[in-house]
């Protein structure tokens, strides 16, 4: 599986995901949001999953203590992550890497891109290239987001 | 009309160049049928019982006659020289072939036009009054925050996967004719105590196999925060509502389970945050989205033509379409025009090239350049001198677009039912032929007044039958069409659904049935009651006796 970043880059870097119930080994790994907000005094991971029916805002914990937050699309068609990404961004102050995870391709990522998304663990059948191109789809957009902060509507008023 | 700045047109013709690159990847495998899917359906495109249908997007309803021109010519190229207009103001191409829609966008593009966001669970078409602009009892023209709604939703990176399919309908007038409180949201611009403009929200209404009445959630949005609020709502959905059962995942559903109180709630608690932030929507640039939508410039002197008036003396044919399908204007001097897409015989809604061209060329010489859809699939020349309408008569009915029966039970809506649709359980089209010849009439149906039939193929009620006066919708019984039929049901202000009359009755017994609803009305009737009027008044005892005796 191939994680591509918003800058076109490959993402080279070995983190497990590590099950609840099992140790938690010496260098970076990936546990569950749970196991984070249970494990009070331990040393933050480098990244935690997120499942998509979590209210981020509820979520009362050191977000940019962490280096990734992993954001799931069981099916492409559930799109609740891209409000979890907006919500990290724009409201919790989150600034380290929001990692798309699941059902993720080409469409969907220049949509994920906006919502403040930067890396994108693809689907094993995407073609990189497409991928590439895709991230850069439309030169421009109404609404502002992540990655560009004046869209249309606000520039037109600007 | 609203114009396309270089930005808009950049997104369309990206789109364009977006979906070539789709199409090509499917057609040469290495798109999946299932990925595949949503994508089409984003740009409008479902695959039919037949063939592929194209849905394009008529933003509230307002074509320019360039563009209806170019819709003329998509059909006569692309198409089998016809297209179909549907309740949601837009236009359906039922024949095009798969690889030629990427240069049937195109062609939009050419003209401002798009297919984008046409189906899929996304931010669809914003629908409006087909009378903005022009009628008497409307506070300011809707169209302006339309177009700004329809940019926000265009693309809205956070909302394109959305549970379900998700409607905006926005009105200006007491008289309600967008239907607005079965929609997702319907936003009714009002005037508060102070004066200030604004609207009052309602979320939740929808139609399908759990019809609601939409509730009210802010009875006041100032309307500088139309888009904020939007956000709020949105947001609170794509996170919120169900995913599990397609059948539970429109907003209504989550309103009825959260209860309308705590979703409000939900709703204002995200606002907080939103408001007064960057969607925020200063007066100068609302003015600027009005500046699009000013008023043509009529002529100061027009007045109603002693010649018109003579003509409808002497022609009752004439006289007969300007009672019915001609409409009160607030200039003086002029009219609106509707044009009826319901000939006997002919598929409600739908409009040959040659038709169409017909009505862009009226639309050019009487109606300042511009038609509207309306949303029970008409068109309407929306400023015509009161001195063209004989012209503009002859040219219609030349077309058999001047059959006087606007609002009149023949004034059917339908929606394509078992000849085009693969989720129909029965025909619609078929039906409306043998209503029409039962009710073939006009002076009968004058005598009927207004009286609203909406007919469905199917649950999915794209015919809004729950809202029919009398509707009619398409069930399956052991491979066999039968027809529920129901009564008393309203789209306007005092919207409202239908009550079921009883068990369905076979599709040779529709029309049938219908005479016998009809005959009961014409016996109980006091004063000058529609059948609206008088199903309230008497219930539904009467007419189940008739029919089911
Ligand atoms: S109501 Fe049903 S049959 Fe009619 S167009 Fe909609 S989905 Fe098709």
């Amino acid at each position: 599986m191939s994680i591509l970043r918003a800058d076109g880059s490959l993402l080279e870097r070995d983190c497990p995901l590590i099950d609840d119930e099992a140790p938690r080994p010496d260098g970076p790994h990936a546990i569950s949001l749970a196991r984070w907000q249970a494990e009070t005094g331990a040393p933050a991971p480098h990244a935690i999953t997120v499942s998509n029916d979590v209210d981020v805002q509820a979520v009362d914990m050191p977000w940019n203590d962490l280096a990734e937050i992993w954001l799931d699309f069981p099916s492409f068609v559930e799109g609740q992550a891209y409000s979890q990404a907006r919500l990290l961004r724009s409201r919790l102050g989150y600034d380290g890497m929001l990692l798309a995870r699941g059902d993720v391709m080409l469409d969907q990522l220049y949509y994920m891109r906006r919502c403040g998304m930067d890396a994108f663990a693809l689907r094993s059948d995407q073609s990189l290239d497409a991928c590439r191109a895709a991230l850069s789809q439309f030169s421009d957009a109404y609404v502002s987001a992540a990655n560009q902060r004046d869209g249309i509507l606000a520039r037109r008023i600007a | 009309m609203y114009q396309y700045d270089q930005y808009d047109q950049t997104i369309v013709d990206e789109r364009v160049a977006q979906f070539r690159d789709q199409t090509r990847r499917y057609l040469a495998g290495e798109l999946g049928e299932d990925e595949f899917r949503p994508l089409r359906l984003q740009n409008g495109l479902y695959i039919q019982r037949f063939a592929p249908m194209l849905r394009v997007a008529v933003p509230y309803g307002l074509l320019s006659a360039e563009q209806l021109r170019k819709l003329a010519h998509i059909a006569d190229t692309y198409d089998k020289g016809y297209g179909h207009f549907t309740t949601r103001q837009n236009i359906q191409y039922n024949w095009p072939k798969l690889e030629t829609v990427p240069d049937i966008l195109e062609e939009l593009s050419s003209v401002q036009m798009h297919a984008i966001q046409t189906s899929g669970n996304c931010i669809r078409n914003t629908t409006s009054d087909h009378l903005a602009g022009v009628a008497a009892d409307e506070l300011e023209d809707p169209r302006p925050y339309c177009e700004i709604i329809r940019q926000w939703s265009t693309l809205h990176p956070e909302f394109a996967y959305l549970p379900r399919k998700f409607k905006i309908a926005v009105s200006a007038a007491p008289q309600d004719r967008a239907a607005t409180r079965v929609h997702d949201i319907g936003l009714h611009l009002i005037e508060n105590d102070a004066g200030e403009r604004g609207f009052k929200v309602f979320v939740g209404g929808g139609l399908g196999r759990t019809p609601v009445i939409g509730p009210v959630i802010r009875e006041f949005l100032p309307k500088q925060h139309l888009l904020s609020y939007l956000d709020a709502i949105l947001r609170v959905y794509n996170q919120l509502g169900r995913r599990d059962n397609k059948y539970k995942a429109r907003i209504k559903i989550l309103v009825r389970e959260t209860g309308v109180e705590r979703f409000a709630e939900l709703v204002e608690a995200e606002w907080d945050h939103l408001r007064d932030g960057e969607l925020t929507l200063p007066d100068s640039e609302l003015r600027r989205f009005e500046a699009y939508f000013e008023p043509p410039a009529y002529n100061a002197s027009a007045s109603d033509s002693a010649d018109t008036e003579r003509r409808a003396a002497n022609d009752p044919k004439f006289a007969a379409w300007m009672t019915h399908n001609v409409a009160d204007h607030k200039v003086a001097g002029y009219r609106a025009v509707f044009v009826s897409l319901k000939a006997p015989g002919e598929a409600p809604g739908d409009a040959t090239g040659e038709q169409m061209r017909c009505v862009a060329d009226l639309a050019d010489a009487h109606s300042f350049g511009e038609l509207r859809v309306t949303h029970d699939q008409n068109l309407l020349l929306a400023d015509v001198p009161h001195a063209d309408l004989p012209t503009v008569f002859d040219a219609l009915a030349a077309q058999q677009l001047a059959t006087p029966n606007i609002g009149s039970i023949s004034d059917m809506i339908c929606c394509p039912g078992l000849d085009f649709c693969s989720l129909a359980n029965a025909g619609s089209i078929g039906v409306a032929n043998e209503l029409n010849a039962v009710f073939d009439d006009l002076d009968e149906q004058y005598n009927l007044g207004e009286l609203k039939l909406k007919m469905s193929g199917c649950m999915n009620g794209c015919g809004h039958h729950s809202v029919g006066h009398i509707g009619i919708l398409g069930v399956d019984k052991k491979g066999e069409e039968w027809y529920q039929l129901t009564l008393g049901g309203a789209s306007t202000q005092d919207a409202a659904l239908g009550d079921r009359l009883g068990a369905s009755v076979s599709r040779a017994d529709v029309a049938g049935t219908v005479r016998k609803l009809v005959d009961v009305y014409v016996r109980e009737r006091e004063g000058d009651e529609r059948f609206l009027d008088t199903y309230r008044r008497i219930g539904m005892q009467p007419f189940r006796d008739e029919v089911y005796a």
